[in-house]
């Protein structure tokens, strides 16, 4: 199967092209338009792209058995397990996160031992290059942090070739936005009422920002863990707007969870440049909408 | 989501807003309303012959439009007469249409008569300096067809076949999106239109028989073929811009023996040089599949008349293909589609999506029909029209002969004209 499941192209009158490509990957769909290139240009980028992403699934996936993280997850209690350039960024990037938002970003929150608290859970030698769980039973999942990562080495590759106007939608959540669509002036996006389909409760111009939105729905709960909490009920999502897509990736995870704790402060998420903040409610009587940064 | 009724009005301006670009490219009739603005004010004067059930229909039409008189009407039936008088009440009244056409006042004549009478009527009229709607069939025997198409190319006036699906609004979407390549190469096309009814109209006297209930009869009609396949096997060249040579099928009365002599259960195929096949099937003693044109790509299939296509695994994204839509007709405002992750549980049934945000309410025919009247206006020929409705009678009439003689027919010489991969015959070229 082609990497890309399908492509469309327009030339648009005295304002240049668009190209839209999409495919699946990581358990979702991404979604990518590019402007004012060629076809073939435009699909090559959005090729490249996906093959990035699966790449990345490949290495980072918990549910694949011949994964890295799998790998760790299985040898780490035991032994040093020694890492390469990439993986040791990725697991060091995710546990700063986790120390910048109080561990309410955790890529151990869902190990089945809960007893030591997330920063001491693992160890990363930066002379061996070597990680080291230090406790059994515990488990990285880089489940909410992977697709901001994905989406922020592609926007960084575009850019680096010269992309300055493109949107990538990576299964609603995450959705990063460069530039401008043509004829605008940034590109506006709708939060879709999960009550209402089609329209929206929030609207956000975008210019080389992310959307990334974290939550339950009524299909898909239960889903993300909180600190102290476990896995997190009920209907409702909170969406960051931020400077990086990993950024608000990670901070969407974070205040979600920092929303459902008791006495919780939204400090940390101010440590980040660029940052606004929603929270979205459904009560079963209807909605609502809360701006917290 | 609610799907709001498209006015013809809207559709006609949204078009405006990409002419010029891909759908004038799929649909080049649409340059007839390329004039539209220099004959606001204008009046066409048309004439409609044969103001039965299908010709009140296009005069409620034309009456709709304020570029419309209907100056003149024309049937031998007196109920029709007193029925259509209802919609032009000031239409002057004809029994004999060529005393009609003597009318220097009438500038374009519909013709919605039986088809035995389309070719007099519509060659008369040429001669008469009338420009032409006619209804399909074109007429219903090959030679019939290529004396109009011929009069049609010797002469200076505009001729229009009935053949609504070109202009209506799902159509020029689905062919927009077949040529965009989105739906992979299309490697078949079923077309099909069942009904449950025995196609009869009410007679009020049994020497009117005939004359009402027309389509069952062959010296008239050829039935299913000329009236229903006719609408359908024009999609095959539209979408696939290539023309079968060799055609085949079996048709049969199983159900309706009751002294009609056209089939009620036929299946017809139509064989492309390239091995690309599209049949028609059409049985009007069970209703449940209904109508459709179901053109099937290796990536996706679409049906038109449902409105919808389908993609062979994960389709486009509705938010972003209204994104793509809005950027392409500088349409501004935030598209709903931002939230908590897509998950494939929430895609498993293969739904289709919309091919225009807004379910059309109509079939292109009130569009054909103002297109006419900017025609009539302006002496403007929309390129390919009457070729694709040349090729649509033509290939209902082998259809109904591969069926009658019991045997796969090639597409004969002598009745091709230039158009895809056809070429007329050298002496013969018109």
């Amino acid at each position: 199967m082609n990497t890309l499941e399908n492509s469309i192209y327009k030339e648009l009158e005295g304002k240049g092209s668009i190209f839209y490509g999409w495919a699946t990957a990581m358990h979702t769909r991404i979604d990518m338009i590019l402007c004012h290139r060629d076809k073939n240009t435009s699909e090559n980028a959005a090729i490249a792209a996906v093959e990035e992403l699966k790449r990345l699934e490949k290495r980072l996936n918990r549910f694949d058995p011949f994964s890295d993280i799998t790998r760790i997850n299985a040898l780490a209690d035991q032994e040093p397990v020694k890492l390469d350039d990439e993986m040791w960024n990725i697991l060091t990037l995710a546990t700063e996160y986790g120390a910048k938002t109080n561990y309410l970003f955790d890529i151990t929150a869902g190990s089945p031992n809960q007893d030591t608290p997330p920063h001491n859970r693992i160890w990363l030698d930066p002379d061996k290059r070597v990680i080291l769980f230090k406790v059994k039973g515990v488990e990285i999942d880089l489940g909410g942090f992977a697709k901001g990562y994905g989406v922020e080495m592609i926007r960084n590759k575009l850019l680096a070739e010269g992309w300055t106007d493109f949107l990538i939608n990576f299964g609603n959540s995450t959705i990063c936005a460069q530039g401008t669509r043509p004829g605008g002036d940034g590109w506006s996006v709708g939060v879709e009422n999960l009550e209402s389909p089609g329209s929206n409760i929030l609207e956000v111009v975008l210019r080389n920002q992310s959307l990334n939105t974290s939550g339950n729905t009524a299909e898909h709960s239960r889903h993300i863990f909180s600190k102290g909490i476990g896995p997190i009920d009920g209907i409702g999502s909170v969406s960051i707007v931020s400077n990086h897509p990993l950024d608000g990736e990670i901070l969407s995870t974070a205040v979600f969870g920092a929303c459902h704790q008791e006495n919780s402060s939204l400090a940390f998420a101010r440590k980040f440049s660029g940052i606004r903040a929603y929270a979205i409610k459904y009560t079963g009587k209807g909605h609502s909408l809360q701006i917290l940064l | 989501m609610e799907q709001k009724p498209i006015s013809r009005r809207t559709f006609l301006k949204d078009m405006c807003l990409v002419a010029g670009s891909t759908m004038l490219a799929s649909s080049p009739w649409f340059s007839a309303f390329a004039e539209e603005k220099n004959t606001s004010g204008e009046k066409a004067r048309i004439a409609v012959i044969g103001p039965g059930s299908r010709g009140r229909y296009h005069m409620k039409n034309l009456a709709a439009n304020p570029k419309v008189e209907i100056v003149a009407i024309c049937d031998d039936y007196q109920p029709s007469i007193d029925e259509a008088l209802k919609i032009a009440p000031k239409a002057k009244v004809y029994k004999d249409y060529r005393k009609m056409l003597e009318d220097k006042n009438i500038q374009g004549v519909v013709v919605a008569t039986p088809l035995h009478e389309h070719r007099r009527m519509v060659i008369d009229s040429f001669d008469a300096g009338k420009h032409v709607l006619c209804e399909k069939s074109i007429t219903k025997t090959l030679e019939d067809t290529l004396a109009v198409y011929k009069a049609h190319k010797a002469c200076d006036r505009v001729l229009y076949i009935g053949q609504q699906r070109l202009f209506d609004p799902r159509y020029i979407k689905a062919i927009e999106m077949i040529e965009s390549g989105v739906f992979g190469p299309i490697e078949g096309i079923k077309t099909f239109w069942h009904r449950n009814n025995d196609w009869r109209r009410p007679v009020p006297s049994p020497e009117l028989e005939r004359k009402i209930n027309w389509r069952l009869y062959e010296d008239y009609s050829l039935g299913m073929m000329t009236e229903l396949a006719c609408h359908q096997v024009q999609v095959g060249s539209w979408a696939l811009k290539l023309l079968p040579n060799t055609i085949m099928g079996s048709g049969s009365i199983t159900f309706w023996n009751d002294g009609r002599e056209v089939y009620d259960n036929v299946s017809v195929l139509y064989v492309y040089d390239n091995g690309l096949k599209m049949s028609f099937d059409s049985i009007i003693s069970s209703k449940f599949y209904g109508l459709e044109e179901q053109i099937m790509g290796n990536k996706g299939t679409v049906e038109p008349e449902k409105g919808k296509y389908y993609f062979e695994s994960v389709p486009p994204a509705s938010g972003m293909m209204q994104m793509m839509n809005d950027i392409e007709k500088s349409v501004f405002g935030a598209i709903p589609f931002a939230g908590p992750s897509w998950v494939p549980e929430t895609a498993n049934v293969n739904k289709g999506e919309y091919l225009i945000g807004e379910k059309p309410t109509e079939d292109g025919s009130s569009i054909m029909m103002d297109a006419f009247v900017e025609s009539v206006i302006t002496g403007y020929q929309p390129p390919k029209l009457v070729e694709e409705g040349y090729y649509a009678t033509t290939l209902s009439i082998l259809g109904h002969q591969a069926m009658k003689e019991q045997r796969i027919i090639t597409y004969p010489d002598e009745y091709k004209i230039d158009y895809l991969n056809h070429k007329a015959p050298a002496a013969e070229t018109v």
